[in-house]
């Protein structure tokens, strides 16, 4: 059995408009191990999310996977997400069964007009040869129960307004685990919600994964949760990964200059001073069509001329630390 | 450096501020019920101070920050301002003086996608509280507009794009310019910062920071954030279902809670270092219902340290320490702890 259980190798998904290509994701890699944690961190536009949809072959017109490899090892045989159709059955029967995502906004992204209990019947039952309604039931109670749904009974058959943000996130969490799967996406799952559920959620998902075997994929923007909740962290800026590397590298020694300045750009608990932030001046710009350079030049304070000759590539810097800089 | 004036008078004085929301039903819309959405808050505002509210959604916070606007109405109590050593009370100004008055209170809205009329221009949106307050000339509106948006960290080229051509942090720091323009003292900033990536929240937080010395602003600046809110307040109001329940200065409050939802807000905090980590204190169940609080002390269901006069009792709010004000019987004899205590090695 491989050490990983999913390797992304140079993803590529782009955006085919009008007005040009929108280089989502450009050279984005990373590998996740069995049972840990990786992180993804980066700002919206980043590509992220993208990253996330093109794992589960969802990513939406006009985007298409255009290049890289996705290799997923089920412990019997690795196989090649890449060349698989979206709709083809491999990878319906991957998607939500062995790879399972829980999405932002857990109040918009469960279907309103269904009952929590007919959504999630609905996820056992297509990944069920017996069709056995009861079992199928069982199954979900069971899960309800394990997320601290209160008053599972009652949830079942409830509809999504029905339930505060806290309970949805958990219902969402108890349909995207309900097939047990063996990674989970979970792309900001706690971004909407209150601390305190927040500290909940990701109690609740850490526990999951020791149960369940499980790997996760964690994407946000909030460094403070992925110091908590990661084994390893990949920094993304403009649709690539900038840098990668177990938390403690990341967290202290960071050598990206991007990574440097998210970390000194949010206030740290404790640490009043009176001071200013250190911001990242500018903006995120827009990757369509974007220039030969490294994406992150326009913004970076030691910038040279040779950063906007060409982009610089993924260096390996220690064991498990690269780094996408030319100056490092 | 502005400083924050402790002697004389406070800015602005809230006391025993109200805003219940009948619940009606039927068709003779009897009323069945009273969402108490802010209930019974007394504080002050000191000059040049900011002043940070946290509390969970639904805890009433953004109400709280709107009737002290009186954009919602408030059913009881007192707001008074202090102006130049002239007392106003503004609820019992009427709807003209009430205008008169908004020029100096303003708010920064928490979504910056829709707090802009998209068919305006940016000029436009800037302009309109000076156009409205009616005492400038076009001219002095043009000049003004393009100061503020130099301030804002803007360009005059943009003045003549609308809305949806700029980013989240743009659009914000148009929001800012369009709050400072009538020159206010007082700004009321809800979530100010909370839709923003965070490498665009530290320049936003900045930028509050520099107009506040620049102009001798006051903020109120609500949040759910507590490391953004710690950064930029000099004291802290902890909100629980439409009550306050503990205020003080912003060290204080971290680093000696004394009311327990406080010790487990803080508890909840993820802290952005890999080796260390909060202790977390688990509150059981949600936020109650605003509807139909739970009696005596309304955060008695999900307090660990809770009592048996807690449920009959609510406890007021008192200055159980110098400045520290906490609505909870036990805030002498507790033990909590702040951040300092909660972090353990990971």
């Amino acid at each position: 059995m491989n050490e990983y259980i999913l390797q992304v190798k140079n993803l590529k998904t782009w955006f085919r408009l009008d007005t040009g290509t929108l280089k989502a994701v450009d050279d984005v890699t990373f590998s996740l191990k069995r049972n840990e944690t990786i992180g993804i961190i980066g700002e919206s536009g980043c590509g992220k999310s993208v990253t996330a949809h093109s794992i589960l072959r969802t990513v939406q017109n006009p985007g298409k996977v255009l290049g890289g490899e996705i290799l997923y090892d089920d412990g019997s045989r690795l196989a090649d997400l890449v060349n698989y159709k979206p709709d083809s059955r491999e990878m319906r029967h991957l998607r939500g069964r062995e790879i399972s995502m829980i999405f932002q906004e857990p109040m918009a992204s469960l279907a309103p007009v269904y009952t929590i209990g007919a959504q999630m019947m609905e996820a056992v039952m297509v990944h069920q040869d017996k069709k056995d309604k009861m079992a199928a039931k069982d199954a979900c109670m069971e899960m309800l129960r394990a997320v601290g749904m209160p008053d599972p009974e009652q949830k079942f058959n409830s509809y999504p307004h029905q339930m505060s943000g806290g309970q949805c996130q958990r219902a969402m969490i108890a349909l995207a685990m309900v097939n047990r799967p063996r990674i989970l996406i979970a792309d900001e799952p706690t971004t909407a919600l209150d601390v305190t559920v927040q500290a909940q959620i990701t109690d609740l998902m850490k526990r999951f994964q020791k149960e369940y075997n499980m790997s996760i994929i964690y994407i946000t923007h909030d460094m403070g949760v992925i110091a908590e909740m990661a084994d390893t962290i990949a920094v993304m800026y403009l649709g690539r990964v900038v840098e990668s590397g177990s938390v403690k590298a990341i967290f202290q020694n960071p050598l990206h200059p991007y990574t440097r300045g998210l970390l000194k750009s949010m206030p740290v608990l404790g640490n009043k001073t009176g001071e200013k932030l250190n911001a990242i001046e500018g903006n995120v710009p827009v990757p369509l069509d974007p220039p030969e350079e490294c994406g992150f030049c326009s913004r970076c304070p030691n910038r040279t001329p040779e950063c906007g000759a060409g982009i610089p590539s993924l260096k390996e810097v220690e064991p498990g630390h690269l780094v996408r800089c030319f100056h490092v | 450096m502005s400083e924050i004036d402790k002697n004389t008078q406070p800015l602005l004085e809230i006391t025993g501020l109200k805003k219940h929301y009948p619940i009606e039903a039927g068709i003779a819309k009897k009323q069945v019920g009273l969402v108490k959405a802010v209930d019974d808050v007394t504080l002050s505002i000191r000059r040049n101070e900011v002043l940070g509210v946290v509390g969970e959604s639904g805890c009433g916070k953004t109400t709280l920050g709107r009737t002290i606007l009186r954009i919602i109405e408030p059913t009881e109590g007192s707001i008074k301002f202090h102006f130049d050593g002239k007392e106003i009370d503004f609820i019992s100004l009427d709807k003209k003086a009430l205008r008169g008055m908004r020029r100096h209170i303003q708010m920064i809205f928490q979504n910056p996608y829709t707090s802009l009329n998209p068919r305006m221009t940016i000029f436009d949106i800037v302009a309109e509280p000076m156009r409205l307050a009616g005492d400038y000339t076009e001219d002095e509106i043009s000049d003004r507009v393009r100061d503020l948006i130099g301030k804002v960290g803007l360009e005059v080229k943009h003045l003549n794009r609308y809305p949806h051509a700029f980013s989240g942090g743009q659009r914000q720091r148009i929001g800012i310019a369009r709050a400072l323009a009538l020159g206010p003292r007082f700004v009321v900033a809800d979530e100010a910062v909370s839709a923003l990536d965070v490498s665009i929240q530290a320049q936003i937080l900045n930028l509050l920071q520099e107009l506040k010395e620049e102009y001798d602003l006051t903020y109120m600046f609500i949040a759910h954030n507590l490391s953004v809110v710690e950064h930029i307040s000099d004291r802290v109001c902890v909100m629980y279902l439409g009550r306050v329940a503990e205020l003080s200065e912003t060290e204080e409050l971290f680093y000696h809670p004394m009311h327990p939802y406080t010790e487990a807000l803080l508890s909840a905090i993820p802290v952005a270092d890999p080796t260390v980590k909060n202790e977390r204190i688990v509150m059981p169940g949600e936020v109650g219902n605003a509807a139909n609080l739970p009696s005596g002390c309304c955060f008695h269901p999900r307090c660990r340290y809770a009592q048996e006069c807690c449920r009959k009792e609510c406890p007021p709010l008192r200055e159980a320490a110098p400045g520290h004000f906490v609505a909870c019987h036990f805030a002498d004899s507790l033990k909590l702890n702040g951040i300092g205590e909660l972090k353990i090695k990971n």
